[in-house]
């Protein structure tokens, strides 16, 4: 294996470590606070990609433009099913699971009665690569990998620092006692559906950068989401970032060694045997939730 | 701790009066069905599928309506099931029964490895694992192209030899009939199973686990068991998928389509009734068609439609209709139809109080083991 390939094995880990993190996260937090699965998460994410085909396709300056445009639509979005179908759900997420499901029928055919079931690739926002010491790298990729490290840094530091961050943990550690101790319990819901929708528009707008996009697409990257979000340990931040590391890396260990058509199978395998060995994920338990 | 018992006496469904009429009304609806839409192929071939539909979706009945584990693989097992009666049917000589046979063997055992995993994770997880083990079926389907032929699909057009009869491959009122008694016999099963020693033991499961462990009920070995009953469901789905439909191929059984649907079908009808998958899959099959819209409007219509089911009628439109029924019959003071009847409602009525125990328990287990 030469230097040029090895170059691009480690840019597609990085960029598909970051699409699986930021998709994750936005799962996590979700699930850490009122115990949704939200298996809809890819349609909000296949809205953001559209979101940047609409605004975007010839890429430029006007991907920045859809970056902000699909956190607020996606977001917007998302606190709007909150209020409307997922809160009357909430002191039963099964229900909640269940109607996730029937909004993945309505998200999914309104992309596709819009904009039709054929995949369109986007130009990039960055086009070209540029050299270092000889080696050739994507412009896009770098920016993907940026954009991702900067909403993991904010984040992070959200959580942990400030003081919404504490009253999120608080809530998230039991609804109940929290709400007692002057915590906002429904305000918090709502924030974290508005930041778990801005995440899952930025992954779309990452992946409309980077691959061509449809509305089908949301399914296939929700189920890898899934998978990194409970090899963390649902709820677990630093868990989602490590087990999207861990998935992106053996995923291209899988490519590398020719088995490119098992490489869908690879997260859901790892998933499958990490849940038998250890229920939880690999980092609950050891981690504050949320 | 009232809630408990009041769930087990759920279970208890009765054979009263009613029921059996219910059901003999039913069987005459299925048997002249056909006659009374004459020759139109369409309308019959649309038929066929929800019989199909319907036998998978009591899988759902069992598994979610009495024992409350829910699971987004059962599509893979229909499709495992229907792969297998595909390649052993063409590939060897072996008769309809052993064929059949077979095809039930294979997706018990593949069942029975899915509830293993049910053991060790719990819940919210396990849902997840079943969408995983589905997508795993159909990454395998597509990869064994030397068996299943792939993402390219694989034909199968090979007649049913039963009983020394042979059933032809176009004629669809036969087809009909095949699929009509099948979803009987899968439909009189899921009674039985639900309304035994069984179909308790199940229901212990939904309401509490570690009551039901003192209890003396082994929740490993019945999980194990529920999974494998359900797996019936499938495999007799599955056989009839590939001889109706004559065209298998791995994207239609993935959890993001016939999964999510056989959940739909049930859950829209009534995952507490046998008559609910019934319901339910004509509702998601034949519902959009009625109003000829663009199918991606068809789509996202039955997508609103289910989001409304769960919010407002958790029980499904049967479980509403057997709801409205025996309100009806109270306010009558009939009381012919006995306990088993009203109990069957009051598990909603019970829901929210039984759903804050249960996530006390939980949050308290997260509490000790920190």
């Amino acid at each position: 294996m030469d230097l040029q390939q090895l170059t691009l094995y480690t840019s597609n880990t990085l960029t598909n470590f970051s699409i699986y993190c930021i998709l994750a996260l936005g799962i996590s937090l979700v699930f850490g606070l009122t115990g949704l699965i939200n298996f809809a998460h890819g349609e909000l994410m296949a809205v953001g990609a559209f979101v940047t085909y609409a605004v975007a396709a010839s890429g430029g300056v006007n991907y920045l433009l859809a970056l902000v445009l699909a956190v607020v639509v996606v977001g917007g979005l998302s606190v709007a099913l909150e209020r409307s179908v997922f809160r009357p759900t909430l002191k039963r997420p099964i229900n909640g699971f269940l109607v996730s499901l029937g909004l993945i029928l309505i998200l999914q055919n309104a992309l596709l009665q819009i904009w039709g079931g054929t995949p369109k690739l986007l130009e990039p926002a960055v086009s070209g690569s540029f050299s270092v010491a000889g080696v050739r790298i994507s412009g896009q990729a770098v920016l993907t990998v940026v954009v991702a490290a900067a909403c993991m840094v904010t984040l992070l530091w959200m959580l942990e620092r400030t003081r919404f961050g504490l009253t999120l943990r608080a809530a998230a550690v039991d609804r109940e006692t929290a709400s007692h101790m002057g915590v906002n319990v429904k305000r918090t819901v709502v924030v974290v559906f508005l930041i778990s929708g801005g995440l899952a528009g930025v992954a779309g707008v990452l992946i409309a950068g980077l691959y061509p996009i449809s509305p089908i697409m949301g399914s296939n990257y929700v189920l890898k989401a899934f998978a990194v979000a409970i090899l963390g340990g649902l709820g677990s931040v630093r868990g989602a970032i490590v087990a999207s590391f861990l998935v992106a890396v053996s995923e291209t260990i899988v490519i590398a060694a020719g088995y490119v058509s098992w490489s869908v199978a690879t997260s859901f395998a790892i998933m499958a045997l990490v849940l038998l060995v250890r229920p939880t994920g690999i980092f609950a338990g050891a981690e504050a939730k949320a | 701790m009232s809630a408990p018992t009041t769930g087990l006496l759920a279970a208890v469904t009765g054979t009263t009066r009613t029921r059996w009429v219910v059901a003999a009304a039913f069987v005459v609806f299925v048997a002249v069905l056909p006659l009374l839409m004459g020759d139109n192929r369409a309308i019959l071939a649309f038929l066929i599928l929800i019989a199909i539909y319907a036998t998978a979706a009591q899988s759902i009945v069992l598994l979610y309506g009495s024992a409350g584990i829910m699971s987004v693989g059962q599509g893979a097992l229909v499709g495992v099931a229907g792969y297998v009666t595909a390649i052993v049917s063409t590939r060897t000589e072996l008769s309809f029964g052993l064929v059949v046979l077979l095809a039930l063997l294979v997706s018990l055992g593949v069942s029975g490895l899915l509830a293993l995993t049910s053991i060790r994770t719990g819940g919210h997880y396990f849902v997840i694992v079943t969408f995983a083990f589905g997508e795993i079926a159909v990454a395998v389907g597509n990869n064994l192209d030397h068996w299943t032929g792939g993402n390219g699909g694989l034909p199968f057009v090979k007649p049913l030899r039963l009983l020394g009869i042979e059933f032809g491959t176009v004629d669809l009122v036969e087809g009909y009939y095949m699929c009509a008694v099948v979803l009987l016999f899968a439909m009189a099963l899921v009674t039985v199973l639900r309304a035994g020693c069984f179909g308790n033991r199940l229901v212990s499961l939904r309401e509490n686990q570690k009551l039901a462990a003192s209890l003396g009920i082994d929740v490993r070995a019945t999980k194990v068991v529920v999974f494998m009953a359900a797996g019936v469901f499938t495999a007799l789905a599955g056989v009839l998928w590939t001889y109706q439909t004559h065209f298998l191929s791995p994207d239609q059984f993935s959890p993001a389509s016939l999964g999510i649907t056989l959940v739909l079908a049930a859950l829209i009808g009534g995952a507490r009734s046998a008559y609910g998958p019934v319901i339910g899959a004509a509702i998601a099959l034949l519902g959009p068609q009625l109003f000829g819209l663009s199918p991606y409007v068809n789509e996202m219509l039955l997508g609103l439609v289910f989001v409304l089911v769960i919010l407002l009628m958790p029980e499904g439109v049967a479980g509403g209709v057997e709801g409205l029924a025996s309100r009806l019959r109270r306010r009558r003071g009939d009381t012919d139809d006995g306990p088993g009847a009203t109990a069957e409602v009051s598990p909603v009525q019970q829901d929210p109080a039984r759903t804050t125990t249960t996530s006390a328990t939980r949050a308290g287990e997260e509490v000790t083991t920190r």
